[in-house]
């Protein structure tokens, strides 16, 4: 039942992201180019940037960066992927930071300063504005 | 044996008793254990479970004050890192630093600022509204004081931040040590308690942050997060304000607060309460299903024991029926072999009678076999009948004779009632009763004084012998016998002698016998022989003869030589009838024509014979209707005075007009009277009769005459003779010495002092008594003298040969001597001739009566004579 509505609200996102026409921006997922990544699914990606796994799924180190906090596209990042709002996003560190499991993932000004971070680093992922993309990065195809 | 029983019952007493008792104890004291160690498991868990709670506040106690303890330590270290950036990049380039160092705590979590000397803010990290926090508690008390110390304020709003923080701050000091501002991490009081997990505290479960002021800085429970009021820092104050809670509350160091964790009892212990359940549950289940099995364990032995109660009192009684019984008892169990074949019975109770019977003891018996003790039972049928009981089921009785020597006794009745696996017989010793019934038969058969078979065995015999006869086409003889003068012995030398008459002659008729025949007595002095005859019945012939002759021998009895005689009636089969009542019935007629022919003879039946019992019986048949219908008449014979030649008296005689045979004289039908019992009624007419006949013709005026009444020997032996006279005397009217009584001398000498007292009676009355057919009779000489009499009368049989026969003449003067001698007078009857009446005369003869003088005459024909003046004179 979880899963369907994960499902559903995945699908719903992604015709958001098609149609582009209710959000301010739509975001893509990024790694270096030189990342052999292309395809993540969506829980990986979640856990990845909920600090709960610290690699790609072929075993490679992976460090995720985030947009600054309060930004629309970060809480349409987590939103989509991780099914959280702010609010919960926020409780979600609070606690992981008390607990001291982990730390959220560094916060760049821009997505164009995450970009170019990403570009230079195989081991960084990251979500930016589609309009900031190019060639430097890849963009990894999120599935359901 | 009594004893043993005694103890064998206190043994089975005690055994219910046991069960009983035993049983319910038992199983309480398995419900006392049960809850015991339920109670004690309980227990046990409840400290179990208050040790892991303790323990388990302590364990997260420990966790939640690290956790809280590195937060701080990273706030403090963070505050340190910002006043050494101010310190050395200045207020406005402190965070820019350390952000591009990476030194920054995330924005998400922590908002970190910086405030001037004036208490503006003048950085944030995430940016914030620039504000002024100059009244906070926290920039006022960094201002007053140079603490050197993290200041945690309580939670706070302000226009930077809407929602509640927890402000963390230190005092910037510039070169000189003066105020220069502090630096603030703030914080959402919620970042203490995040580490709040349903699955150990529960719904109600407590995690915070207390001040050590007492005022809550952030506290969870559930999801509910408060802060701000106050609580204390005293653990039991604690305790009190949250309501019983487990709780725990640790100082932090280096700074003023404490950490708090508190658990709800009712969570903490729902483990145990639901284990508690369960182990009651276990409990109550355990404990009903004990009571079930005990109940019914208890039901079982309880019916047992009614059964054993059952059994036993049903075996108390049968061992006190069957040792009082008279009968005996022998329980015995089949003996089979290996095809199911019963081979024997094993004996298993016996009573004391059984043992008295076998001759054995009880121990003895109940250790044997059927075939041990008596061997012959498989070869007589007692096996075998005893297996077929077995197998028929059911009571089989029987009596039968035993020839067994192992049993002692003649007769047995057996019952057999066949009962699972064995048999029960019942055998009683009947010999005594078979005995008894034996000696009855015998007495039902046979006469007494003689020991012959009596008149029903007689006609058993007959009809067997008749039927034997049938078939063999053979005759039978049947003689009836009747002793001739038996009355004569019976009445004139007693019954005993009588009796004794019999015996004598009934053992000389059996002596007369062959093996074939049977002599019975048939009654009074009637015998019966029954001579079967194979050939022609001259051959039986001799033995009647030789029968008659034995009987004529004299027989001494009391003392007396006395000689009988016999008149025997013979009939034979088939030619004088087919059936024994007919030949019984013939021979008797032929008797009764031998006696006719002048006894002591043997007569054999003849079909004439017949016709002079039916006379009789026609006589008879008339007898009964003739006193109602005035048939008899009495006549008149006239006494006369043999000296004078006067009639001094008459004998009353009766006479019977029949409608068809004309006048019946009295030896006809007084016989017949007598026999038929109609003598009283008759003797009592003819009593009355004569005395009103006297009275009459003493009305008349006739002189004085007496009227003799002859008295049959049953009516002498009724006891209202007396009575019977009296009346007929006051009846008409008639003096008692106008009558008189003619009692034959029999009838005296059968009863002799009885009959001596009724004649005084009579005699008392003043009527006179005369001995009738003196002479004839055994007349006890002795006793005649005794007697209150006045006349004897001589029998005709003597008087009819006077002049003829000088031994009648001798006895009818040894009367008429022997009477005055006594002084009676005396009258001789029967006088036809003027020979008799002048020898009569002449040896001094009294009186006389006869044809001579005058026949009986009727009442008017002797008024007549009376009244004739020749009558005077003979």
């Amino acid at each position: 039942m979880k899963q369907l509505f994960a499902h559903l609200r995945w699908c719903l996102a992604v015709c958001l992201l098609c149609c582009g026409t209710a959000s301010a921006a739509d975001f893509v997922v990024i790694v270096s180019a030189k990342n052999p990544v292309s395809t993540l699914r969506a829980d990986q990606v979640a856990a990845i940037f909920l600090s709960q796994s610290g690699r790609f799924p072929g075993g490679a180190e992976a460090v995720p960066l985030d947009l600054p906090l309060g930004s629309a596209l970060r809480d349409d990042f987590y939103s989509t992927v991780a099914a959280r709002t702010r609010a919960l996003m926020k409780a979600y560190w609070t606690k992981m930071v008390f607990t001291g499991r982990g730390q959220p993932p560094r916060e760049l000004a821009s997505s164009a300063a995450v970009r170019r971070l990403v570009a230079d680093n195989p081991t960084m992922i990251a979500y930016i504005d589609k309009s900031a993309l190019d060639a430097s990065v890849k963009t990894i195809q999120v599935t359901p | 044996m009594n004893a043993n029983k005694e103890t064998l019952r206190a043994r089975w007493l005690r055994r219910g008793l046991d069960t009983h008792v035993s049983l319910p104890l038992f199983a309480l004291l398995l419900l006392v254990a049960i809850w015991l160690v339920t109670f004690h498991e309980i227990d046990t868990e409840r400290e179990h479970a208050q040790e892991a709670a303790t323990d388990s506040l302590q364990e997260m106690l420990g966790t939640y004050e690290a956790q809280v303890a590195r937060s701080i330590d990273g706030i403090d270290q963070t505050l340190r890192m910002l006043k050494y950036a101010v310190e050395r990049k200045g207020v406005l380039g402190a965070l820019p630093e350390l952000g591009r160092q990476g030194l920054l705590p995330p924005g998400v979590v922590f908002v970190v600022s910086i405030v001037d000397q004036n208490g503006m803010t003048v950085a944030s990290h995430p940016r914030a509204l620039s504000i002024s926090v100059a009244d906070q508690n926290y920039f006022r008390f960094h201002q007053e004081h140079d603490s050197g110390a993290t200041f945690v304020s309580p939670a706070l709003r302000d226009a930077a931040n809407s929602e509640w923080h927890l402000h963390f701050t230190r005092r910037l000091d510039d070169v000189d040590g003066n105020f220069a501002g502090i630096v603030i991490v703030e914080t959402d009081p919620a970042y203490f308690t995040s580490s709040y997990e349903r699955s150990r505290l529960g719904e109600r479960g407590m995690l915070g942050l207390v001040g050590t002021d007492g005022e809550v800085r952030a506290l969870r429970s559930g999801d509910k997060i408060s802060f701000g009021q106050r609580l204390g820092t005293d653990e039991g104050e604690v305790n009190a304000r949250i309501g019983g809670k487990y709780s725990g509350m640790r100082e932090l160091h280096g700074i003023a607060l404490n950490v708090l964790v508190g658990l709800d009892e009712k969570e903490l212990m729902a483990g145990f309460e639901r284990q508690r359940r369960e182990k009651l549950w276990e409990g109550a289940i355990l404990s009903a299903g004990l009571l079930f099995i005990t109940a019914l364990a208890w039901l079982w032995s309880w019916q047992g024991a009614r059964n054993r109660a059952r059994m036993r009192l049903a075996q108390e009684t049968y061992a006190a029926a069957s040792a009082a019984s008279l009968d005996a008892f022998f329980v015995m169990r089949e003996v089979r072999d290996a095809d199911g074949v019963i081979t024997d019975f094993r004996i298993v109770d016996a009573n004391a009678r059984a043992a008295q019977m076998t001759g054995s003891s009880q121990q003895a018996l109940c250790s044997t076999t059927l075939c041990t003790l008596i061997p012959e039972a498989r070869h007589n049928g007692m096996l075998r009948g005893l297996s077929d009981v077995m197998a028929a089921g059911g009571m089989h009785e029987q009596e039968w004779q035993n020839t067994l020597p192992q049993l002692r006794a003649r007769w047995l009745h057996q019952q057999v009632v066949a009962v699972q696996g064995g048999i029960v017989a019942i055998v009683r010793d009947i010999s005594e009763r078979k005995l008894a019934e034996e000696r009855m038969l015998h007495l039902a058969h046979h006469d007494t004084l003689t020991g012959l078979p009596n008149r029903s065995l007689i006609a058993d015999r007959l009809e067997h012998t008749i039927s034997h006869a049938r078939r063999n086409s053979g005759s039978v003889l049947v003689a009836f016998i009747d002793l001739d003068g038996f009355k004569l012995v019976n009445d004139g030398l007693g019954h005993n002698a009588g009796d004794e008459l019999l015996k004598v002659v009934a053992e000389r008729m059996s002596a007369c016998l062959r093996a074939s025949d049977t002599v019975g007595r048939f009654g009074g002095d009637e015998f019966v022989l029954i001579l079967d005859e194979q050939g022609s019945v001259v051959d039986a012939a001799p033995v009647l003869e030789r029968v008659r002759e034995a009987v004529l021998q004299s027989i001494s009895v009391s003392g007396q030589e006395v000689q009988v005689s016999c008149s025997i009636g013979v009939a034979v089969y088939p030619n004088d009838g087919g059936d024994a009542g007919t030949l019984l019935m013939n021979a008797d007629a032929a008797m009764y024509r031998a006696k006719e022919l002048g006894k002591n003879n043997i007569q054999f039946y003849t079909r004439e014979m017949n016709a002079s019992i039916e006379e009789k019986l026609v006589l008879l048949e008339g007898l009964r209707g003739a006193l109602d219908e005035g048939q008899f008449r009495l006549v008149y014979q006239p006494k006369v005075d043999l000296h004078s030649g006067r009639v001094f008296g008459v004998e009353a005689l009766v006479r019977w007009e029949h409608p068809e045979q004309g006048v019946v004289g009295p030896d006809r039908f007084i016989p017949l009277a007598e026999e038929s019992g109609m003598i009283i009624a008759l003797g009592d007419w003819v009593l009355r009769t004569a005395c009103a006949q006297n009275r009459a013709w003493q009305d008349a005026g006739l002189a004085p005459l007496r009227i003799s009444v002859n008295v049959s020997p049953r009516q002498f032996e009724d006891p209202q003779l007396v009575e019977r006279v009296r009346r007929a005397l006051d009846d008409h009217g008639l003096a008692p010495e106008w009558l008189e009584l003619e009692v034959t001398e029999g009838v005296i000498m059968r009863d002799l002092q009885q009959a001596v007292a009724k004649m005084a009676a009579v005699k008392a009355m003043g009527v006179s008594l005369s001995i009738d057919d003196f002479g004839t009779g055994y007349s006890s000489l002795s006793a005649l003298k005794s007697f209150p009499i006045s006349t004897l009368k001589i029998d005709k049989s003597f008087v009819r040969d006077l002049g003829r026969s000088s031994g009648d003449e001798a006895i009818a003067s040894s009367i008429i001597g022997l009477a005055h001698r006594l002084k009676l007078r005396v009258i001789a009857e029967g006088v036809e001739t003027e020979q008799q009446r002048s020898f009569l005369r002449e040896n001094g003869c009294d009186e006389m009566q006869g044809y001579l003088f005058s026949r009986p005459l009727a009442p008017e024909k002797l008024a007549q004579l009376l009244a004739a003046p020749e009558a005077k004179v003979a």
